[in-house]
């Protein structure tokens, strides 16, 4: 078991490390061959370690060797794989060989191939290792692993300005936040001594509850940071200046949900400061809501995935927070499934339009299209969470915790998401594959995307259909072993029924409704753009502007400020004055040597005077 | 006594005062008062005895040399004189030793005469 | 008179067998030369085997001790300050191989002077009698004296007398000093003379300081510590590249050893004058060392500044007086000892029996400007060996200076390892000043093979050996201090 554990680990690495080699050589097909092969490889692993502890119900856990030993502050580097880690590498490698199958056909024709398979391996590497780690501070390592691997992949085709740029935003951005996570490791650490999951959860009762709230807090902030959640969510958005396949796999399926696998994770430690969990769950539905909106009226097909994403993270925070962690990680784990099929749906049909992303340029695709059009469907619809679809069966059961939870408002927010989410995902689905077919106005002839990508968002779309029904039973009896097993049950039948039919008659209006109005779009109706709430919401609440206006701006001059003044004036002028001092020692004292020979020999002589003087005066002081 | 590293310090400032003032008013009262007339003399041959100007003939290099050699293979024999008198107590070991000893003088004493030190007028 | 009993195990003669072994790999090439004239590839084989010989003899003496009627004291700082001495060598010997005819190697009395000098400094490592460390002192400086003024060149000659009167002058001051320690002590013997001073508790303190001041003003000299260190300069731009790179590292390891088994007990009286007096000129060393090789215009003066400085450096080792310090100070020589090879090696490499740069230096900084663009193999190695002489890790003098910067904290010389690391801070800039010649100015030719026009294979082999060594040290790190420790450690330091 632990040689699968060093594999399912390791072979993305490999795979990276091979690409890497071949980095700055001009495309090979094998530098996508061997990454696509080592990662099926780790996710064969990955499925034998779940069946492993599906089976036996115990953990596989290995210390590879000792990592930090200074003083009293020992860590070493442990892996292990229990319930929640190997639903999380299952879902992580599946997602990660489907996306680097694909990404072979995707990225053909670009320059950088080689080093987007060395990239995206080693992204994949550090997610396993921030999910695999058995501590707090390998699980940071992984965590800034996959932001630098983020960082890279956003920043991909770093000749565009826009892609640089919101590189730096997703890095930065993260930083802060990670600064937060830092700190509250520490305070774990200061606190109990150790950083290994088992012995911090062990002594949870030790700590005082002040110390608690500060801990969750930061660990949190730290999970908003990488979860885009509000009010650090902009730069999710913009991170789709990336190649798509980057944005299936790590913007929407694996690194997006590290902050709800830490809260999962942490769950013991969220459990005893139910305000903590109270507020990410507020947290939650708010983003939940907020992104729905954003999401409505964008034009730019890739960001309104994005702001899906962001919504559906906020149901699984809302889940986390009300103490349904099983509940979040089956979101995310059905998440990961419809919400990379869309995504490489997305690239396929950015392909076949020449990377334009307005989807009012679109319109009418499915002709061309058949596959991607039956597949983006078909991840829309298990999105918006009809039956029997995956969708239906994580998000309707969030909705019935917040409802048996009595939280009737977060209720409210989350069904009324749920339709936004409805519309907004056929309103992309309409205008992209029905309708008329606008983009012969620019003179685009769409063609379907190779055969092996889509077969390569099949497993994604069987995952999409039946990961609901058909785990639901297997993976609550797994991962409940060590998440706390309550089930949400709404006693009265009527009730029960009446919601179930109920959001599913209203998402099934919503649905209707955004078919109706965008399937005979002919073109983008300029009128709205006067009106007040698209304003607000296609300029995102203002929020990047209020961003730029009072934080980068200032910043920026307080750097400038500190550069021109303190630094160069001040700083500098001092560094270089104690320089040009020494300098002028050095001229000062080589006077001394003339090369002359008598006054070298003088110099000797004066040089064994003055030792004997000093040792005598020095004698004379000790006496 | 303000501080017990003061008399130090004194000391230390004391010398350096004292040497940069001697060395300055030597080298000025050196150049006050020295004859400028010294080139010739400096750069004349220096030989102690007779002055240099009426010596009639002019010593070889190589006188030096030969003397130089002759005083080097002459001492060594007051090594030999301790041992020859002392030599039933010294016995086998000082015996050794005294062949390695002459030994080390002999390859010497070859090396100077295969390179030509023994003749006149003829260094290699 | 009973007949001296003569035993052939009580005078251990394998403690003397290295320095045998060298002395007679001289006196056979002083004979073979005699007989037939032979090239000097001949004559660098022969060394080197006898080098390697006497190597193969240190390892030999399993059983420290005492030879030859006590006179002889082979522990373990002899054993690995011979093995530094020998190993140095035989890096160095290589160099005599040049491209370029240079006029000294046609002489065997080269090899034979250069085998007599380490002789030399070999005996005077393994000894605590004064007669006998002076013995080698003069007979390892003689030597080096006179292959300094074979280079034949005005300014060799120059500095060879240079060096020969001032160290005239100082073997005068060793002389004076021992004789005052016999006078106080009655013995010649270092080990006896702190029995008999430590016996009568420093009793005589004006006396043995004044020997003391001695003792210090004539190490000083070979060590180069500042005011002796006026020679260093002039007697290395003197010298040929490979001979100025190793009088920066025998001769004054052989002093070091000296000078710790002379102030080790010294330097450790409760009143502390010792201690402080070195620690005077431990700081002035390094500190004036620094100042001065800033405002050097030719590379091989600004080494022969920064080997002051080096030394200074090193010399906190023996104030320090912890064992922590001893072992640092052998491994920072170690370590000191190839960057420094590497440094001279490449100097050499790149050398031209016209000088063609500047009027005055073979080397000016301006002969190295940008070497990257036209020869950029060498010019990498001259940088890493720079920047392993400024003490950048992971290079090997580094782990040298981290050593013994360690040893002054744990010995509680926190000003000391404050000074010692601004030191170190002011030594960056002078060796980062060739980096950035080579690197960023604009070549002055387009030539680049005038770079190693002295190079042949030997040569190159050397400074792949040294390049390898600097780089990869972070792995001989290890194994190096834990040898070392064992044997300082067995020596009693």
């Amino acid at each position: 078991m632990e040689n699968l554990l060093y594999t399912a680990l390791f072979a993305p690495l490999v795979g990276s490390i091979f690409a890497g080699v071949l980095g700055g050589r001009s495309k090979m097909m094998i530098a996508g061959l061997v990454p696509s092969i080592l990662l099926l490889v780790s996710l064969a692993a990955s499925l034998v370690l779940l069946g492993h502890v599906l089976s036996t119900g115990t953990a596989v856990a290995v210390t590879m060797f000792d990592w930090i030993n200074i003083g009293n502050f020992n860590v070493a580097f442990g892996f292990q794989v229990d319930q929640v880690t190997a639903v999380m590498i299952c879902v992580v490698t599946v997602v990660s060989a489907m996306v680097h199958i694909y990404s072979i056909g995707y990225m053909d024709h670009d320059k950088g191939f080689n080093r987007f398979f060395s990239y995206l391996s080693l992204f994949v590497f550090s997610m396993m290792f921030l999910v695999m780690s058995d501590n707090f501070l390998g699980l940071f390592v992984g965590w800034e692993g996959v932001g630098v691997c983020s960082y890279l992949l956003v920043g991909f085709w770093y000749h565009k300005r826009s892609a640089s740029w919101a590189a730096n935003e997703a890095f930065i951005m993260n930083r802060v936040a990670d600064l937060g996570m830092l700190l509250g490791i520490a305070l774990i650490y200061w606190q109990l001594g150790t950083v290994k999951y088992d012995e911090v959860f062990a002594n949870v009762d030790k700590l005082d509850m002040t110390v608690l709230l500060w801990i969750t807090g930061l660990l949190f902030v730290g999970a908003m940071g990488k979860s885009a959640q509000f009010p650090l969510h902009t730069w999710l958005a913009d991170a789709m200046e990336g190649p798509t396949p980057v944005s299936a796999l790590i913007h929407a399926a694996t690194m997006v949900t590290a902050g709800v696998y830490l809260v999962v994770r942490a769950n013991e430690l969220y459990a005893p400061v139910p305000e903590v969990g109270y507020f990410i769950a507020c947290l939650g539905a708010f983003v939940a809501m907020f992104a729905a909106s954003m999401a409505l009226v964008n034009r730019d097909m890739k960001r309104i995935i994005a702001y899906s994403t962001l919504s559906q993270l906020g149901y699984m925070f809302v889940a986390a927070g009300l103490g349904a962690y099983w509940v979040a990680l089956f979101h995310l784990m059905t998440h990961a499934f419809f919400k990379a099929l869309l995504f490489l749906g997305a690239g396929n049909v950015m392909h076949a339009m020449h990377d334009e992303l307005d989807p009012f340029k679109m319109g009418g695709l499915r002709k061309a299209m058949k596959g991607t059009f039956i597949l983006m469907t078909l991840a829309s619809v298990a999105l918006a969470g009809i039956w029997p679809l995956a969708g239906f069966f994580s998000k309707d059961l969030i909705l019935e915790v917040a409802f048996v939870e009595h939280h009737f408002i977060l209720y409210t927010v989350l069904l009324l998401t749920a339709g936004l989410t409805a519309f907004y995902s056929f309103r992309l689905v309409a205008l992209i594959f029905h309708g008329e077919e606008r983009y012969k106005l620019f003179g685009i002839h769409p063609h379907e995307a190779y055969r092996f990508m889509l077969i390569a968002m099949s497993p994604l779309a069987i995952l999409a259909v039946i990961a609901g029904f058909g785990f639901k039973g297997d993976y609550f009896a797994m991962v409940t072993q060590m998440l706390p097993a309550t089930e949400y049950h709404v006693h009265s039948p009527v009730v029960y029924w009446t919601m179930v039919f109920g959001t599913q008659i209203f998402v099934g209006l919503a649905i209707a409704y955004a078919y109706i109005k965008y399937v005979k779009v002919k073109a983008f109706d300029p009128a709205i753009e006067s009106n007040f709430f698209y304003k607000l919401l296609i300029n995102q609440y203002y929020i990047p502007a209020l961003y730029e206006k009072f934080i980068t701006v200032p910043y920026a001059k307080l750097s400038r400020f500190a550069w021109k003044q303190i630094d160069q004036r001040i700083v500098d002028a001092i560094v270089d004055l104690i320089a040009t001092s020494i300098y002028k020692l050095g001229e000062v004292s080589k006077r001394m040597h003339t090369g002359n020979l008598s006054t070298m020999l003088r110099l000797m002589t004066l040089g064994f005077v003055i030792v004997l003087v000093i040792a005598l005066a020095l004698q004379m002081m000790a006496k | 006594m303000a501080h017990p590293y003061f008399g130090v310090f004194f000391l230390v400032v004391f010398t350096a005062i004292a040497f940069i003032a001697t060395t300055t008013l030597s080298a000025f009262v050196g150049k006050k008062l020295a004859a400028r007339e010294t080139e010739k003399l400096k750069l004349s041959i220096y030989e102690c005895g007779p002055e240099t100007s009426l010596q009639p003939n002019k010593i070889s290099a190589q006188f030096y040399l030969y003397a130089l050699l002759f005083i080097l293979f002459d001492v060594e024999i007051i090594f030999m004189f301790p041992w020859a008198v002392d030599f039933k107590i010294l016995g086998m070991f000082g015996f050794i030793e005294m062949v390695t000893f002459i030994f080390l003088l002999a390859v010497g004493f070859v090396y100077a005469w295969k390179k030509g030190a023994l003749e006149w007028h003829s260094m290699k | 008179m009973e007949p001296v009993k003569f035993d052939l195990v009580a005078l251990n003669l394998n403690t003397i067998m290295p320095m045998l072994i060298t002395l007679g790999g001289a006196l056979f090439i002083l004979i073979i030369d005699l007989f037939k004239k032979l090239d000097k590839q001949f004559y660098v084989t022969v060394s080197m085997a006898t080098m390697l010989l006497a190597i193969y003899a240190i390892f030999q003496i399993n059983s420290a001790g005492r030879g030859f009627f006590d006179v002889m004291l082979v522990d373990g700082v002899a054993v690995i300050s011979q093995l530094i001495i020998l190993g140095a060598s035989v890096l160095f010997m290589p160099l005599a191989l040049t491209g370029f005819r240079f006029r000294e190697f046609k002489f065997a009395e080269y090899f034979a002077f250069f085998l007599f000098m380490i002789a030399g400094f070999q005996f005077m490592v393994s000894t605590d009698n004064l007669i006998l460390i002076f013995l080698g002192l003069e007979t390892g400086s003689l030597a080096l004296y006179a292959l300094i003024a074979m280079h034949n060149r005005q300014k060799s000659l120059e500095s060879a007398l240079k060096y020969f009167t001032m160290g005239a002058f100082a073997a005068g001051l060793f002389a004076f000093g021992s004789m005052i320690f016999y006078g106080i002590t009655g013995s010649v013997e270092i080990g006896q003379m702190k029995t008999v001073i430590e016996g009568n508790n420093f009793s005589n303190m004006p006396l043995i300081l004044l020997g003391t001041a001695f003792m210090i003003a004539a190490l000083g000299f070979k060590l180069s510590i500042v005011p002796f260190h006026t020679w260093t300069p002039d007697v290395y731009e003197g010298a040929s590249a490979p001979l100025a790179g190793y009088m920066s590292i025998v001769p004054k390891i052989a002093g070091f050893v000296v000078a710790l088994r002379f102030f080790d007990f010294l330097a450790m009286a409760d009143d502390g004058v010792v201690q402080t007096l070195l620690w005077i000129a431990a700081v002035a060393t390094m500190t004036i060392g620094n100042i001065l090789a800033l405002v050097q215009d030719g590379v091989k003066r600004m080494l022969a500044y920064s080997s002051v400085s080096h030394a200074g450096f090193v010399m906190t080792a023996i104030l320090m007086g912890t064992t922590q310090a001893h072992v640092g100070m052998f491994l920072y020589w170690t370590l000191f000892l190839f960057t420094n090879l590497g440094a001279f090696a490449m100097l050499w490499i790149s050398r031209h029996p016209s000088k063609q740069f500047d009027i005055r230096y073979d080397h000016p900084f301006t002969k190295f400007s940008g070497m990257v663009k036209i020869n950029p193999v060498a010019a990498v190695m001259m940088a890493i060996f720079m920047l392993s002489l400024a003490g950048i890790p992971p290079f090997a003098v580094y782990w040298g200076k981290l050593y013994l910067i360690g040893a002054a904290i744990n010995s509680d010389h926190l000003y000391l390892a404050l000074i010692m690391a601004i030191n170190s801070a002011i030594a960056v800039y002078y060796y980062l000043k060739l980096v950035v010649f080579m690197f960023l100015k604009d070549p002055s030719q387009n030539d680049g093979t005038i770079y190693n026009m002295n190079g042949t294979f030997p040569l190159r082999l050397v400074l792949i050996v040294a390049a390898v060594f600097v780089i990869a040290s972070i792995a001989t790190i290890e194994p190096l201090s834990a040898f070392i420790q064992t044997h300082v450690v067995a020596s009693g330091f």
